[in-house]
């Protein structure tokens, strides 16, 4: 088995327990870092992606791109948890539910 | 780097970096925002202004962004490009300037720092929209643009019209947008190149796929159909009109129509070869013009008569595109851009000091504000197109091409609109400052901070075709890839005033005198009630009310019966998420990467 079916594998693990979470858990913080997680198997995808296909420089600027989107996506995320926490006093995304069609 | 690409990269990024700081600049004191804002949009200017030294032929730099996909990004300084960021930049920082004053009621309700930051992020969005010779940066500040003018719009956001406006603005412009990215892609894919001169060297040596032609021809019309509110999907820039006044001088005149007709221009030789292209631009751009005149005339909302008056002179400009005038229709959007933007300064002086929109409630206001009345008088005169004013220099340069070009089926729509322009600019001008007064309001001069950039922009509308020699020489020195002539001022005099186009403008005159002379008293009468011939334009050709029970209606029945599936809870959302990605996965398996 060569280094990169690991890496390949870990992608695929670390992708699954952030769906998992995203699916599961109804705290929004948790989901937040289950959006974390994916991102995380997805930025190590395109290193794996770029290793494999001998291109590491288009890797390592999808790479920073990625994680630049990834701050912004937590920040984001977080300052609205604020405003949310502030509007329903609670952090279950069940008591947030108003968008039912 | 080149110092000319330096400037224009500053021009982007001053305005683009320095407009959130707003808020930072806000903890100090308000009044330090403000100056400081004007300040960032008047450097712009400056930087734009000074790349007129620079001008020169393709790409005056270009970087390496991403090198594996070589996508890098070009600045192209070429007199296409530099006068359409000229116009962006002088005309948003005298917009600025002017909002000092005409915003300042909002600041109780509103963030005036969220104003300042969002039109200087509309600058220099356009300015990089103009610069950038890639086709992909160009889509991204197109979106940029596409984003603040939502934004804008929906401005006053708890007036139940503004959001609503804005939201429409957003959605019938991205119609226009995916068929811009469609084509951007189209290209990509068909000459391998991002870059647009590359991409016109593609095309001249027939390397691109006629199929990829057609459907970038098509995405680049429907792109452009879509920015600069042209027939059939003109519909959000009237109802724009909410937003405050500078913002929509800012849309109309300096940042965000332009941009359709300035890609339509600047991809010109790119679809020489689609025999279909020309005709279908130069049939949309003459219907527009018609369109949006006649809707003019019936307008009671002085804002809503220049709303469609813009959308018919965007008409002009992209009829002379597919008329081949690409230099015409370039010099009418940059005298579009000044007349437009001192008329709508005008209506917000107007509007500041009556506390109205309605040209019911206005009336006999020459008296009260003096410089304003000159000043639109100006714009008005530039607008209808006589001569001596840039706009009558710039929309005969137009007539008189296409009746070179022998396209007369679309000039003689053009002239009708030349004449109904005469007809609702008169009924402007004499609703809103002669007649009797219809207002208690006592009016008086706005301002300094609102008039000097009226006077700059009057100058402007009476003396920019001195400039007229210059700007065609380095239009044709910069663009070898066009079909571009130069103008001596003599020849401009020429083609002016001893073309069969002066019996137009002659008319246009006599037309005006007549309508002096016989409309003035019972102008208040006509179009308050609709009658068979009216009843059309003043219902704005029914186009809201077909997209709305037609269009709208159908697309909400069809996916109302998807309702169930949105529970509003966030974990199902996910499930969905998660179950279309291992769909796609599933299928990139079976179809093999």
């Amino acid at each position: 088995m060569d280094l990169w079916q690991f890496f390949m594998a870990a992608v695929f693990i670390l992708i699954g327990i952030g769906i998992y979470c995203l699916i599961a858990r109804r705290n929004i913080i948790q989901l937040i870092i289950g959006l974390e997680v994916i991102a995380k198997g997805v930025t190590l995808s395109f290193i794996l992606g770029g290793y494999v296909l001998n291109n590491e420089q288009i890797a390592q600027a999808i790479v920073i791109t990625v994680i630049l989107i990834e701050v912004i996506t937590a920040a984001v995320a977080m300052s609205l948890i604020v405003v949310a926490r502030r509007n329903t006093g609670s952090l279950d995304i069940k008591d947030l539910k108003r968008l039912w069609g | 780097m080149e110092t000319g690409a330096l400037i224009a990269v500053l021009a982007v990024l001053i305005p683009v970096v320095g407009g959130p700081f707003c808020y930072l600049v806000e903890k100090i004191s308000p009044k330090a925002r403000t100056a400081y804002a004007v300040t960032l949009g008047f450097i712009t200017a400056g930087l734009t202004l000074s790349l007129l030294h620079y001008i020169g032929e393709g790409d005056a730099d270009s970087f390496l962004w991403i090198p594996g996909l070589d996508v890098s990004i070009g600045i192209s300084l070429d007199s296409l490009s530099v006068f359409v960021a000229i116009v962006a930049g002088c005309v948003g920082a005298l917009a600025l300037l002017y909002s000092t004053r005409y915003m300042a009621h909002a600041a109780r309700e509103y963030s005036l720092s969220r104003y300042y930051w969002q039109v200087l992020l509309f600058i220099g969005g356009m300015i990089g929209l103009a610069l950038a010779s890639n086709l992909l940066i160009m889509y991204v500040f197109w979106e940029i643009i596409g984003f603040c003018s939502y934004a804008l719009i929906s401005y006053y956001y708890r007036d139940p019209e503004a959001v609503p406006a804005g939201t429409k603005a957003f959605i019938v412009t991205r119609i226009g947008d995916i068929g811009f990215l469609v084509g951007v892609l189209a290209l990509w894919h068909g000459a391998g190149s991002l870059n647009v001169f590359e991409v016109i060297d593609a095309a001249s040596a027939g390397e691109i796929s006629s199929t990829y032609l057609t459907l970038a021809g098509a995405g680049f019309i429907a792109g452009a159909v879509g920015k600069s509110a042209q027939f059939p999907l003109h519909v959000w820039l009237p109802d724009a009109m909410v937003a405050p006044t500078t913002i929509s001088s800012l849309i109309h005149a300096a940042c965000l129509v332009n941009a359709g007709v300035y890609l339509l221009g600047r991809s010109y030789p790119i679809f020489l070869g689609l025999d279909w292209w020309p005709t279908v631009v130069v049939w949309i751009g003459a219907i527009t013009a018609l369109l949006g005149a006649t809707i003019a005339l019936t307008q009671w909302d002085i804002k809503r008569v220049l709303a469609y008056s813009t959308i018919s002179q965007l008409g002009y400009m992209v009829a002379a595109i597919g008329a081949g005038a690409l230099m015409a229709s370039q010099y009418h959007l940059i005298s579009h851009g000044v007349f437009k933007a001192l008329l709508f300064l005008c209506a917000g002086a107007i509007i500041h000091q009556t506390g109205t929109k309605d040209m019911r409630e206005m009336g006999g206001l020459a008296k009260g504000m003096k410089i304003t009345h000159i000043c639109t008088i100006y714009g008005l005169l530039s607008l209808v197109g006589i001569p001596v004013w840039v706009g009558g220099f710039s929309k005969d340069l137009i007539l008189e091409n296409m009746v070179d070009k022998g396209t007369y089926g679309p000039l003689v729509l053009l002239i009708m609109a030349a004449f109904v322009t005469a007809a609702y600019s008169w009924r402007m001008y004499w609703l809103t400052f002669q007649g009797r007064r219809r207002t208690e309001v006592v009016v008086h001069e706005a301002p300094w901070q609102m008039w000097a950039p009226l006077l700059v922009l009057a100058e402007g509308a009476a003396a920019l075709w001195f400039i007229t020699s210059e700007y065609t020489s380095s239009m044709v020195r910069s663009l070898p890839g066009y079909d571009v002539a130069h103008i001596a001022l003599k020849e401009l005099a020429h083609d002016v005033f001893s073309s069969p186009v002066i019996w137009v403008t002659l008319a246009v005159i006599v037309f005006v005198v007549i309508l002096a002379l016989k409309w003035r008293t019972n102008i208040i009468g006509a179009f308050q009630q609709p009658n068979r011939i009216t009843l059309a334009p003043m219902r704005a050709y029914w186009f809201d009310i077909f997209y709305n029970r037609v269009i709208l209606r159908g697309l909400l029945s069809f996916w109302g019966t998807f309702r169930k599936v949105q529970t509003g809870d966030l974990n199902y959302n996910n499930l969905g998420i998660a179950a279309g990605f291992v769909i796609v996965f599933v299928l990139l398996f079976v179809w093999g990467i």
